[in-house]
Protein backbone atom coordinates (compact mmCIF):
# COMPACT_ATOMS: atom_id res chain seq x y z
CA UNK A 1 0.00 0.00 0.00
CA UNK A 2 2.96 2.41 0.90
CA UNK A 3 6.46 2.09 1.00
CA UNK A 4 8.37 3.55 3.99
CA UNK A 5 12.24 3.52 5.33
CA UNK A 6 12.35 3.16 8.65
CA UNK A 7 16.13 4.84 8.07
CA UNK A 8 14.53 7.98 7.88
CA UNK A 9 13.94 8.11 10.95
CA UNK A 10 16.93 9.93 12.61
CA UNK A 11 17.06 11.27 16.24
CA UNK A 12 14.01 13.51 15.57
CA UNK A 13 11.10 12.30 13.71
CA UNK A 14 7.92 15.23 12.85
CA UNK A 15 4.77 14.35 13.29
CA UNK A 16 1.23 15.58 11.76
CA UNK A 17 -2.26 14.81 12.08
CA UNK A 18 -4.01 13.00 9.18
CA UNK A 19 -7.59 11.89 8.56
CA UNK A 20 -9.23 10.93 5.17
CA UNK A 21 -9.07 13.32 2.24
CA UNK A 22 -12.83 13.27 2.14
CA UNK A 23 -12.76 14.48 5.39
CA UNK A 24 -14.36 17.72 6.77
CA UNK A 25 -11.77 19.11 9.37
CA UNK A 26 -10.57 22.02 10.96
CA UNK A 27 -7.47 22.68 12.54
CA UNK A 28 -7.43 22.50 16.49
CA UNK A 29 -5.17 23.35 19.09
CA UNK A 30 -2.02 21.11 20.24
CA UNK A 31 -4.32 21.37 23.90
CA UNK A 32 -7.41 19.70 21.94
CA UNK A 33 -5.61 17.33 20.28
CA UNK A 34 -3.97 16.27 24.22
CA UNK A 35 -7.87 16.64 25.05
CA UNK A 36 -8.78 13.92 22.69
CA UNK A 37 -6.78 11.21 23.30
CA UNK A 38 -7.55 11.91 26.37
CA UNK A 39 -11.31 11.14 25.94
CA UNK A 40 -12.87 14.27 25.95
CA UNK A 41 -15.52 15.10 23.29
CA UNK A 42 -14.04 17.14 20.37
CA UNK A 43 -15.61 20.46 20.02
CA UNK A 44 -18.21 21.08 16.98
CA UNK A 45 -16.32 23.05 15.30
CA UNK A 46 -13.17 20.47 14.61
CA UNK A 47 -15.62 18.24 12.94
CA UNK A 48 -13.22 15.48 14.53
CA UNK A 49 -15.58 12.34 15.60
CA UNK A 50 -12.65 9.51 16.84
CA UNK A 51 -8.94 10.02 17.13
CA UNK A 52 -6.91 6.74 16.54
CA UNK A 53 -3.79 5.67 18.66
CA UNK A 54 -1.09 5.18 16.20
CA UNK A 55 1.01 1.82 18.10
CA UNK A 56 2.30 0.20 14.51
CA UNK A 57 5.31 2.97 14.81
CA UNK A 58 6.94 2.96 17.91
CA UNK A 59 9.26 6.16 17.57
CA UNK A 60 6.23 8.12 16.06
CA UNK A 61 4.00 6.69 19.29
CA UNK A 62 7.00 7.59 21.74
CA UNK A 63 7.12 11.19 20.24
CA UNK A 64 3.30 11.63 20.52
CA UNK A 65 3.49 10.42 24.12
CA UNK A 66 6.28 12.84 25.18
CA UNK A 67 5.53 15.80 22.33
CA UNK A 68 1.73 16.15 22.73
CA UNK A 69 0.51 13.94 25.82
CA UNK A 70 3.35 15.15 27.76
CA UNK A 71 3.42 11.56 29.84
CA UNK A 72 4.54 8.28 29.94
CA UNK A 73 2.59 5.08 28.32
CA UNK A 74 1.90 3.92 31.85
CA UNK A 75 0.63 7.26 33.03
CA UNK A 76 -1.44 7.66 29.87
CA UNK A 77 -3.25 3.92 30.48
CA UNK A 78 -3.45 4.24 33.61
CA UNK A 79 -5.41 7.97 32.96
CA UNK A 80 -7.56 6.14 30.24
CA UNK A 81 -8.61 2.90 32.01
CA UNK A 82 -10.03 5.61 35.14
CA UNK A 83 -11.56 7.69 32.46
CA UNK A 84 -13.35 4.80 30.67
CA UNK A 85 -14.96 3.63 34.09
CA UNK A 86 -14.92 6.38 36.21
CA UNK A 87 -17.04 8.84 33.37
CA UNK A 88 -18.15 6.59 30.84
CA UNK A 89 -16.00 8.21 28.06
CA UNK A 90 -15.05 5.86 24.41
CA UNK A 91 -12.36 3.65 24.43
CA UNK A 92 -9.73 5.07 22.43
CA UNK A 93 -9.15 2.61 19.16
CA UNK A 94 -5.43 1.49 19.39
CA UNK A 95 -4.23 0.22 15.78
CA UNK A 96 -0.22 -1.69 15.54
CA UNK A 97 -0.49 -2.26 12.10
CA UNK A 98 0.30 0.18 9.30
CA UNK A 99 -2.20 -0.96 6.46
CA UNK A 100 -4.67 -1.74 9.16
CA UNK A 101 -4.40 1.99 10.45
CA UNK A 102 -4.48 3.50 7.15
CA UNK A 103 -7.59 1.17 5.77
CA UNK A 104 -9.31 2.56 8.89
CA UNK A 105 -8.86 6.05 8.64
CA UNK A 106 -10.26 5.71 5.09
CA UNK A 107 -13.18 3.83 5.91
CA UNK A 108 -14.18 6.41 8.70
CA UNK A 109 -13.81 9.84 7.49
CA UNK A 110 -13.54 12.67 10.02
CA UNK A 111 -11.41 10.00 12.25
CA UNK A 112 -8.06 11.10 12.43
CA UNK A 113 -4.80 9.66 13.60
CA UNK A 114 -0.99 10.59 13.60
CA UNK A 115 1.93 9.89 11.71
CA UNK A 116 5.51 10.72 10.60
CA UNK A 117 5.46 13.35 7.93
CA UNK A 118 7.63 11.93 6.13
CA UNK A 119 4.81 8.75 5.70
CA UNK A 120 2.19 11.26 5.41
CA UNK A 121 3.20 12.72 2.39
CA UNK A 122 3.77 9.24 0.82
CA UNK A 123 -0.08 7.75 1.54
CA UNK A 124 -2.70 8.19 -1.46
CA UNK A 125 -6.38 9.24 0.08
CA UNK A 126 -4.77 10.95 3.23
CA UNK A 127 -4.54 14.24 4.08
CA UNK A 128 -2.81 16.03 6.51
CA UNK A 129 -4.77 18.08 9.06
CA UNK A 130 -2.09 20.04 10.45
CA UNK A 131 1.61 19.39 12.03
CA UNK A 132 1.88 18.12 15.71
CA UNK A 133 5.30 18.40 16.70
CA UNK B 1 -41.29 9.95 52.38
CA UNK B 2 -38.50 7.45 53.09
CA UNK B 3 -40.41 4.94 52.22
CA UNK B 4 -41.36 6.11 49.14
CA UNK B 5 -37.75 7.18 47.87
CA UNK B 6 -36.33 3.61 48.95
CA UNK B 7 -39.43 2.25 46.38
CA UNK B 8 -38.41 4.31 43.91
CA UNK B 9 -34.70 3.73 43.87
CA UNK B 10 -35.73 -0.16 43.62
CA UNK B 11 -37.57 0.52 41.01
CA UNK B 12 -34.80 2.30 38.98
CA UNK B 13 -32.64 -0.45 40.01
CA UNK B 14 -35.45 -3.42 38.69
CA UNK B 15 -35.29 -1.58 35.48
CA UNK B 16 -32.10 -0.71 34.89
CA UNK B 17 -31.18 -5.00 35.80
CA UNK B 18 -34.27 -5.73 33.00
CA UNK B 19 -32.67 -3.34 30.65
CA UNK B 20 -29.26 -5.32 30.89
CA UNK B 21 -31.03 -8.02 30.18
CA UNK B 22 -31.90 -6.77 27.16
CA UNK B 23 -28.86 -5.48 25.86
CA UNK B 24 -27.31 -8.30 26.37
CA UNK B 25 -29.39 -10.53 25.09
CA UNK B 26 -29.55 -8.61 21.92
CA UNK B 27 -25.60 -8.61 21.59
CA UNK B 28 -25.88 -8.25 17.59
CA UNK B 29 -28.25 -5.11 18.03
CA UNK B 30 -26.06 -3.44 20.36
CA UNK B 31 -23.07 -3.72 18.55
CA UNK B 32 -24.60 -2.52 15.64
CA UNK B 33 -25.92 0.60 16.97
CA UNK B 34 -22.80 1.72 18.82
CA UNK B 35 -22.80 0.57 22.42
CA UNK B 36 -19.44 0.12 23.82
CA UNK B 37 -18.58 -2.52 26.12
CA UNK B 38 -16.32 -2.15 28.66
CA UNK B 39 -15.24 -4.75 31.65
CA UNK B 40 -13.16 -5.53 34.51
CA UNK B 41 -12.30 -8.61 36.58
CA UNK B 42 -10.20 -10.16 39.48
CA UNK B 43 -9.64 -13.58 40.31
CA UNK B 44 -7.95 -13.32 43.57
CA UNK B 45 -7.43 -16.11 46.10
CA UNK B 46 -5.86 -15.49 49.56
CA UNK B 47 -5.48 -17.60 53.18
CA UNK B 48 -5.03 -15.61 56.61
CA UNK B 49 -1.26 -16.73 57.17
CA UNK B 50 -2.19 -15.38 60.83
CA UNK B 51 -4.99 -15.08 63.24
CA UNK B 52 -8.67 -16.19 62.53
CA UNK B 53 -9.77 -14.01 60.36
CA UNK B 54 -8.60 -10.79 57.75
CA UNK B 55 -11.03 -7.95 56.53
CA UNK B 56 -9.71 -7.24 53.38
CA UNK B 57 -12.82 -5.41 52.53
CA UNK B 58 -14.78 -3.41 54.78
CA UNK B 59 -17.58 -2.35 52.33
CA UNK B 60 -18.41 -5.64 50.99
CA UNK B 61 -17.02 -7.11 54.24
CA UNK B 62 -14.76 -9.68 52.38
CA UNK B 63 -12.96 -11.35 54.82
CA UNK B 64 -10.63 -14.39 54.72
CA UNK B 65 -10.12 -17.16 56.94
CA UNK B 66 -7.33 -19.73 57.25
CA UNK B 67 -8.52 -21.69 54.74
CA UNK B 68 -7.71 -20.73 50.86
CA UNK B 69 -11.01 -18.64 49.67
CA UNK B 70 -11.39 -17.28 46.22
CA UNK B 71 -14.12 -14.74 47.16
CA UNK B 72 -13.48 -11.45 48.92
CA UNK B 73 -11.46 -9.90 46.51
CA UNK B 74 -12.54 -11.61 43.17
CA UNK B 75 -15.32 -9.42 40.85
CA UNK B 76 -15.98 -9.16 37.38
CA UNK B 77 -17.75 -5.94 36.15
CA UNK B 78 -19.61 -4.91 32.73
CA UNK B 79 -20.09 -1.50 31.91
CA UNK B 80 -22.53 -0.56 28.67
CA UNK B 81 -22.18 3.14 27.38
CA UNK B 82 -24.71 3.58 24.65
CA UNK B 83 -25.11 6.35 22.99
CA UNK B 84 -28.41 8.33 22.41
CA UNK B 85 -26.82 11.19 20.33
CA UNK B 86 -23.34 12.65 20.30
CA UNK B 87 -23.87 14.61 23.60
CA UNK B 88 -26.34 12.09 25.71
CA UNK B 89 -24.96 8.66 26.03
CA UNK B 90 -26.37 5.77 28.84
CA UNK B 91 -23.93 4.38 31.19
CA UNK B 92 -24.77 1.32 33.17
CA UNK B 93 -21.89 -1.07 35.37
CA UNK B 94 -22.76 -4.35 36.78
CA UNK B 95 -20.61 -5.79 39.25
CA UNK B 96 -20.58 -9.10 40.63
CA UNK B 97 -18.51 -9.57 43.75
CA UNK B 98 -17.53 -12.93 45.32
CA UNK B 99 -17.89 -11.40 48.37
CA UNK B 100 -21.47 -10.73 47.68
CA UNK B 101 -22.11 -14.79 46.95
CA UNK B 102 -21.46 -12.96 43.21
CA UNK B 103 -24.86 -11.48 43.06
CA UNK B 104 -25.19 -8.73 39.66
CA UNK B 105 -25.32 -5.45 41.94
CA UNK B 106 -25.34 -2.02 39.76
CA UNK B 107 -22.82 0.52 40.96
CA UNK B 108 -22.97 2.80 38.31
CA UNK B 109 -26.12 3.90 36.23
CA UNK B 110 -26.78 7.05 34.82
CA UNK B 111 -27.13 9.63 32.09
CA UNK B 112 -24.58 11.85 31.17
CA UNK B 113 -25.34 15.04 28.54
CA UNK B 114 -21.76 16.92 27.64
CA UNK B 115 -23.23 20.38 27.56
CA UNK B 116 -19.67 21.69 26.09
CA UNK B 117 -16.39 19.56 25.92
CA UNK B 118 -15.17 20.89 29.04
CA UNK B 119 -18.32 20.54 31.25
CA UNK B 120 -20.64 17.16 31.91
CA UNK B 121 -23.69 17.13 33.56
CA UNK B 122 -24.77 13.03 35.01
CA UNK B 123 -27.80 12.23 36.58
CA UNK B 124 -28.26 8.64 38.07
CA UNK B 125 -26.54 6.35 40.70
CA UNK B 126 -22.78 6.75 40.71
CA UNK B 127 -20.16 5.95 42.93
CA UNK B 128 -19.53 7.98 46.01
CA UNK B 129 -16.05 9.98 45.21
CA UNK B 130 -15.04 10.09 48.49
CA UNK B 131 -11.17 8.34 48.59
CA UNK B 132 -9.03 8.83 45.61
CA UNK B 133 -9.31 5.08 44.74
CA UNK B 134 -13.12 5.10 45.14
CA UNK B 135 -14.71 5.48 42.08
CA UNK B 136 -12.55 2.74 40.61
CA UNK B 137 -12.17 0.60 44.05
CA UNK B 138 -13.34 -2.51 42.11
CA UNK B 139 -11.00 -1.98 39.28
CA UNK B 140 -7.76 -3.66 40.53
CA UNK B 141 -5.92 -3.58 37.31
CA UNK B 142 -5.55 0.54 37.90
CA UNK B 143 -3.67 0.21 40.85
CA UNK B 144 -0.24 -2.14 42.28
CA UNK B 145 -2.36 -3.86 45.15
CA UNK B 146 -4.40 -6.75 45.19
CA UNK B 147 -6.53 -4.24 46.95
CA UNK B 148 -6.77 -0.80 48.01
CA UNK B 149 -5.40 -0.43 51.66
CA UNK B 150 -8.13 -1.79 53.51
CA UNK B 151 -7.53 0.71 56.56
CA UNK B 152 -8.00 3.66 54.74
CA UNK B 153 -11.39 2.24 52.56
CA UNK B 154 -13.57 1.69 55.83
CA UNK B 155 -16.83 3.32 54.23
CA UNK B 156 -20.03 1.25 54.63
CA UNK B 157 -21.98 3.70 51.60
CA UNK B 158 -19.93 3.36 48.76
CA UNK B 159 -22.97 4.99 46.34
CA UNK B 160 -25.18 7.61 45.76
CA UNK B 161 -28.01 8.38 43.59
CA UNK B 162 -27.80 12.13 42.65
CA UNK B 163 -26.62 14.65 39.82
CA UNK B 164 -23.24 15.37 39.30
CA UNK B 165 -21.55 18.20 37.57
CA UNK B 166 -17.75 17.53 36.07
CA UNK B 167 -15.41 20.05 34.48
CA UNK B 168 -12.00 19.74 33.22
CA UNK B 169 -10.37 22.55 31.72
CA UNK B 170 -6.70 22.77 30.96
CA UNK B 171 -4.65 24.80 33.18
CA UNK B 172 -1.28 25.14 31.17
CA UNK B 173 0.98 22.45 31.57
CA UNK B 174 -1.93 20.83 34.22
CA UNK B 175 -4.99 18.61 33.49
CA UNK B 176 -7.73 19.80 36.20
CA UNK B 177 -10.99 17.95 36.64
CA UNK B 178 -13.73 19.77 39.20
CA UNK B 179 -16.78 17.38 40.04
CA UNK B 180 -19.94 18.70 42.08
CA UNK B 181 -22.40 16.43 43.15
CA UNK B 182 -25.23 16.37 45.11
CA UNK B 183 -27.39 12.99 46.36
CA UNK B 184 -28.35 10.20 48.56
CA UNK B 185 -27.89 6.68 49.28
CA UNK B 186 -30.38 4.46 51.05
CA UNK B 187 -28.41 1.04 52.08
CA UNK B 188 -30.85 -1.29 54.01
CA UNK B 189 -28.64 -4.31 55.79
CA UNK B 190 -25.69 -2.45 54.84
CA UNK B 191 -23.24 -4.80 54.61
CA UNK B 192 -20.53 -3.66 56.72
CA UNK B 193 -22.50 -2.17 59.95
CA UNK B 194 -24.65 -5.74 59.72
CA UNK B 195 -21.36 -7.59 59.96
CA UNK B 196 -19.63 -6.17 62.29
CA UNK B 197 -22.70 -5.88 65.01
CA UNK B 198 -24.35 -8.63 64.64
CA UNK B 199 -27.43 -6.73 64.02
CA UNK B 200 -29.40 -5.65 61.05
CA UNK B 201 -28.85 -2.01 60.23
CA UNK B 202 -29.99 0.53 57.93
CA UNK B 203 -28.07 3.41 57.27
CA UNK B 204 -29.37 6.65 54.64
CA UNK B 205 -26.57 9.26 54.04
CA UNK B 206 -28.94 11.93 52.53
CA UNK B 207 -28.27 15.57 51.03
CA UNK B 208 -25.20 14.86 50.38
CA UNK B 209 -22.70 17.54 48.53
CA UNK B 210 -19.30 17.57 47.39
CA UNK B 211 -16.51 18.64 45.41
CA UNK B 212 -13.75 16.78 44.14
CA UNK B 213 -10.46 18.44 42.77
CA UNK B 214 -8.16 17.37 40.72
CA UNK B 215 -4.95 18.53 39.44
CA UNK B 216 -2.88 16.22 37.22
CA UNK B 217 0.46 16.31 35.02
CA UNK B 218 2.94 13.35 33.63
CA UNK B 219 4.78 13.26 37.75
CA UNK B 220 2.17 14.49 39.75
CA UNK B 221 -1.76 13.38 40.79
CA UNK B 222 -3.17 15.82 43.49
CA UNK B 223 -6.68 15.81 44.49
CA UNK B 224 -9.15 17.12 47.08
CA UNK B 225 -12.59 15.95 48.39
CA UNK B 226 -14.94 17.58 50.41
CA UNK B 227 -18.27 16.55 51.60
CA UNK B 228 -21.16 16.80 53.96
CA UNK B 229 -24.49 15.80 54.38
CA UNK B 230 -26.83 13.90 57.18
CA UNK B 231 -26.78 10.48 58.57
CA UNK B 232 -30.12 8.07 59.53
CA UNK B 233 -29.55 4.78 61.15
CA UNK B 234 -31.79 2.41 62.47
CA UNK B 235 -30.69 -1.12 64.56
CA UNK B 236 -33.53 -3.76 64.55
CA UNK B 237 -35.76 -1.08 63.39
CA UNK B 238 -35.10 1.00 65.95
CA UNK B 239 -33.93 4.51 65.14
CA UNK B 240 -30.40 5.32 66.76
CA UNK B 241 -29.12 8.71 64.75
CA UNK B 242 -31.47 11.00 62.39
CA UNK B 243 -30.30 13.70 60.80
CA UNK B 244 -27.20 13.98 62.02
CA UNK B 245 -23.88 16.03 60.25
CA UNK B 246 -21.49 14.34 59.00
CA UNK B 247 -18.07 15.82 56.72
CA UNK B 248 -15.90 14.22 55.09
CA UNK B 249 -12.09 15.81 54.06
CA UNK B 250 -9.51 13.84 51.82
CA UNK B 251 -6.28 15.19 50.49
CA UNK B 252 -4.21 12.81 48.20
CA UNK B 253 -0.60 13.08 46.51
CA UNK B 254 1.00 10.87 44.02
CA UNK B 255 4.05 11.40 42.50
CA UNK B 256 5.35 9.37 39.54
CA UNK B 257 9.03 9.74 38.17
CA UNK B 258 10.44 7.42 35.82
CA UNK B 259 10.08 4.22 38.23
CA UNK B 260 9.55 5.13 42.07
CA UNK B 261 5.98 5.92 42.26
CA UNK B 262 5.67 7.59 46.09
CA UNK B 263 1.26 7.40 46.51
CA UNK B 264 -0.33 9.10 49.78
CA UNK B 265 -3.77 9.96 51.09
CA UNK B 266 -4.84 11.13 54.28
CA UNK B 267 -8.75 11.47 55.19
CA UNK B 268 -11.17 12.86 58.25
CA UNK B 269 -14.35 11.84 59.00
CA UNK B 270 -16.47 14.05 61.73
CA UNK B 271 -19.87 13.28 62.63
CA UNK B 272 -19.39 15.61 65.84
CA UNK B 273 -22.94 14.81 67.33
CA UNK B 274 -22.19 11.58 67.59
CA UNK B 275 -18.40 12.76 69.02
CA UNK B 276 -17.01 10.91 65.89
CA UNK B 277 -13.48 11.31 64.85
CA UNK B 278 -11.86 9.28 62.28
CA UNK B 279 -8.48 10.06 60.23
CA UNK B 280 -7.28 7.40 58.11
CA UNK B 281 -4.03 7.83 55.78
CA UNK B 282 -1.78 5.32 53.94
CA UNK B 283 1.95 5.93 51.79
CA UNK B 284 3.32 3.41 49.41
CA UNK B 285 6.16 3.82 47.69
CA UNK B 286 6.30 1.75 44.29
CA UNK B 287 9.61 0.92 42.01
CA UNK B 288 8.82 -0.44 38.42
CA UNK B 289 11.36 -2.68 37.00
CA UNK B 290 10.10 -3.56 33.47
CA UNK B 291 7.23 -5.48 33.83
CA UNK B 292 8.12 -5.74 37.43
CA UNK B 293 6.56 -3.29 40.36
CA UNK B 294 7.59 -4.35 43.82
CA UNK B 295 5.42 -2.01 46.39
CA UNK B 296 5.42 -1.43 50.23
CA UNK B 297 2.80 -0.07 52.60
CA UNK B 298 1.24 1.51 55.14
CA UNK B 299 -2.05 2.82 56.24
CA UNK B 300 -3.77 3.19 59.72
CA UNK B 301 -7.10 3.90 60.77
CA UNK B 302 -7.53 5.73 64.58
CA UNK B 303 -10.70 6.96 65.95
CA UNK B 304 -10.47 9.73 69.03
CA UNK B 305 -11.35 7.92 71.85
CA UNK B 306 -15.23 9.38 72.85
CA UNK B 307 -17.16 8.63 75.62
CA UNK B 308 -18.95 5.80 73.96
CA UNK B 309 -16.23 4.06 74.07
CA UNK B 310 -15.29 4.09 70.44
CA UNK B 311 -11.87 3.43 70.01
CA UNK B 312 -11.02 1.71 66.57
CA UNK B 313 -7.77 1.83 65.44
CA UNK B 314 -5.76 -0.05 63.30
CA UNK B 315 -2.63 -0.40 60.86
CA UNK B 316 -1.70 -2.40 58.14
CA UNK B 317 1.88 -3.00 56.14
CA UNK B 318 2.01 -4.66 53.11
CA UNK B 319 4.10 -5.68 50.55
CA UNK B 320 3.74 -7.48 47.71
CA UNK B 321 4.80 -7.16 43.63
CA UNK B 322 2.84 -6.56 40.42
CA UNK B 323 3.57 -8.30 36.97
CA UNK B 324 2.39 -6.86 34.18
CA UNK B 325 2.93 -9.75 32.16
CA UNK B 326 1.18 -9.07 29.32
CA UNK B 327 -1.01 -5.95 27.76
CA UNK B 328 -4.46 -5.31 30.39
CA UNK B 329 -3.25 -8.48 32.56
CA UNK B 330 -1.85 -8.15 35.37
CA UNK B 331 -0.60 -11.09 38.00
CA UNK B 332 0.16 -10.01 41.86
CA UNK B 333 1.33 -11.57 44.83
CA UNK B 334 0.84 -9.45 48.57
CA UNK B 335 1.36 -10.02 51.88
CA UNK B 336 -0.42 -8.12 54.49
CA UNK B 337 0.03 -7.47 58.40
CA UNK B 338 -2.53 -5.86 60.33
CA UNK B 339 -2.69 -4.61 63.68
CA UNK B 340 -5.60 -4.34 65.55
CA UNK B 341 -5.13 -1.92 68.62
CA UNK B 342 -8.78 -0.87 69.36
CA UNK B 343 -9.89 -2.06 72.84
CA UNK B 344 -13.25 -1.29 72.89
CA UNK B 345 -13.81 -1.55 68.99
CA UNK B 346 -11.82 -4.49 67.71
CA UNK B 347 -12.86 -5.04 64.50
CA UNK B 348 -11.01 -8.54 63.67
CA UNK B 349 -7.64 -8.65 65.99
CA UNK B 350 -3.98 -8.93 64.79
CA UNK B 351 -4.14 -11.07 61.70
CA UNK B 352 -1.72 -11.60 58.04
CA UNK B 353 -2.92 -12.28 55.15
CA UNK B 354 -1.10 -13.92 51.78
CA UNK B 355 -3.17 -13.03 48.38
CA UNK B 356 -2.48 -13.25 44.53
CA UNK B 357 -4.85 -11.85 41.95
CA UNK B 358 -5.09 -11.71 38.59
CA UNK B 359 -6.28 -8.45 37.20
CA UNK B 360 -7.54 -7.57 33.58
CA UNK B 361 -9.75 -4.96 32.07
CA UNK B 362 -11.11 -5.41 28.63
Amino acid sequence: MFFYNQYLYADEVSGVLVTAHNSQLNKISIIEVRKLYLGLPASEQSGIKQPVMNVSDKLVYRSFMNKIMRMTEKSYNRKIIKRIFRQGADKIISIDNDDELIKYILENPNNVTFMSIEKAKHIKGIRIVQPLW
Amino acid sequence: MDLSIRLAVRIIKRLVTILLYIILSNFNYVMANEIEVSGFASIAAGTAASGDRFLADYPKTGVYDEDLSYSPDSSLGIQLAANVNPQTSFIIQAVSHGANSYEVELDWAYVSYILNPEITLQAGRKRLPLYYYSDHFDIAYTYNWVRPPADNYTWQITNYNGISLVYEPNIGEWDALINVYTGREDSEENDLLSSLSGSVVDETWKNMFGIVLELSRDWLDFRFTVMQGQLDRSIDNVIVEEDVKQQFVGLSTNLYFDSLNVLSEINRYERSASDIQVDTLMLSFAYQINEFTPHITYSSLEQVPNAAGGDEKHSTNSFGVRWDFISNMALKVQYDKTRDKGQTIQIMGDAELLSVSLDMVF
